[in-house]
């Protein structure tokens, strides 16, 4: 009897110790994206203040992530505490071009690439949820704007605008498309 | 008093093993959305807010700003079709479909996961930029010495291809099968 008391004490204590265990391994994963400080958007706020466009050198440790050498790469940080934030990008003329808005904590909620450009731009509006409502207000049922819209949950994010040179003759040219992008606030 | 001390030994005991099997999961990239097909494996979720937890966190320790589903998609291949590591002592060939997109490029690296320099200034190719037989199939060869038709020169050590998808329906909801992505052939070794 002794020795079934000591066993199932035992047996408790682990049990305890896998539960402790479990939940601190939980609480760790889960807590990384809120703490780490090498993350995108905490490298990317870093390297100029926001809306200043800031073109990623490859050569840069800072960002290196494999990129690919044909393409060339410019970023943007954007708060829309203040207001809506439009990004725009030329679409080049061959070849892709691309804009990607993410948010603080990791993660892209827009894409778009020179598939789908108007006017030979890529343009795209980042708001909160509560920018959008308002905005759709304002929205004349007869008169779409046409602004394509982006619609982020957190308030912090970047933008990346990427183009691909489709040869090596191309990429100055590459790095010159992405220099003219632009991240502004709008009313 | 021994009650204390256990209690305290699976308190701080359970903490050790919670945060040395959180920090071995990251490093040994464990998350669930690593997909196979043929000799390259690609993350689904890796640019989605909605990310599995593991994949969240990896990217936030890594700072690595993923193509959006949007712009294009990577596939990585550390080894060839027959699961070899790729290795810079022998010479490869990269040939055979590739999944749908308006353009990719092949890039090398070495296994830290730079780009390498070499005389003839060559990281990669786009799917403009290389050659085609009468039916329109590429063959990238891989390999450290000077090798006939495209030629993508390799460090003497392992290293990593990157396939990127440029404007793909992969990632969105569509995956890849192996009949889709090109095969990593090793030729000869010396």
């Amino acid at each position: 009897m002794h020795l079934i008391g000591k066993l199932a004490e035992a047996l408790r204590l682990i049990a305890c110790l896998v539960l402790v265990a479990v939940s601190v391994h939980i609480v760790s994963v889960l807590s990384v994206p809120s703490l780490s400080h090498a993350d995108a958007f905490s490298l990317v706020s870093g390297l100029a203040p926001e809306l200043r466009l800031v073109p990623l050198d490859r050569n840069a440790t800072l960002l290196d992530g494999m990129e690919d050498p044909n393409v060339a790469a410019a970023v943007c940080s954007f708060d829309l505490t203040e207001g809506p934030v439009k990004v725009s990008l030329p679409a080049g003329v061959d070849g892709f071009s691309s804009i990607a808005l993410h948010q603080e904590g990791g993660g892209a909620f827009f894409a778009l690439s020179n598939s789908v450009a108007e006017n030979g731009r890529l343009e795209v509006v980042a708001l909160t949820p509560a920018q959008a409502a308002e905005r759709a207000i304002d929205d004349d049922p007869d008169n779409p704007s046409g602004e394509v819209r982006a619609v982020s949950s957190r308030t912090r994010g970047f933008a990346v605008f990427r183009a691909l040179a489709l040869f090596p003759s191309q990429r100055q040219a590459a790095k010159t498309l992405v220099s003219r992008a632009s991240c502004q606030h709008i009313e | 008093m021994l009650r204390l001390l256990a209690i305290l030994m699976v308190l701080f005991g359970g903490a050790a093993v919670g945060l040395r099997s959180a920090e071995l999961a990251l490093d040994r990239n464990v998350s669930g959305d690593l997909v196979r097909a043929g000799a390259w494996e690609m993350r689904i979720s890796e640019s989605l807010v909605s990310a599995d937890p593991y994949a969240q966190a990896e990217r936030a320790r890594s700072g690595v700003i993923p193509l959006a589903s949007g712009e294009g998609f990577t596939l990585t291949a550390r080894h060839d079709s027959q699961g070899r590591r790729l290795d810079g002592r022998c010479a490869y060939s990269i040939s055979g479909a590739t999944p749908a997109a308006r353009f990719w490029s092949v890039t090398l690296f070495d296994e830290a996961g730079r780009l390498i320099a070499n005389p003839a200034q060559r990281q990669g190719f786009t799917s403009t930029e290389l050659s085609r037989d009468a039916k329109g199939i590429f063959a990238i060869n891989v390999g450290s010495q000077i090798m006939p038709g495209d030629w993508l020169p390799a460090p003497a050590g392992g290293f990593i291809l990157l396939l990127r998808l440029y404007d793909t329906p992969i990632g969105t909801g569509v995956s890849v099968t192996p009949e889709q992505v090109p095969a990593i052939t090793r030729l000869t070794c010396t």
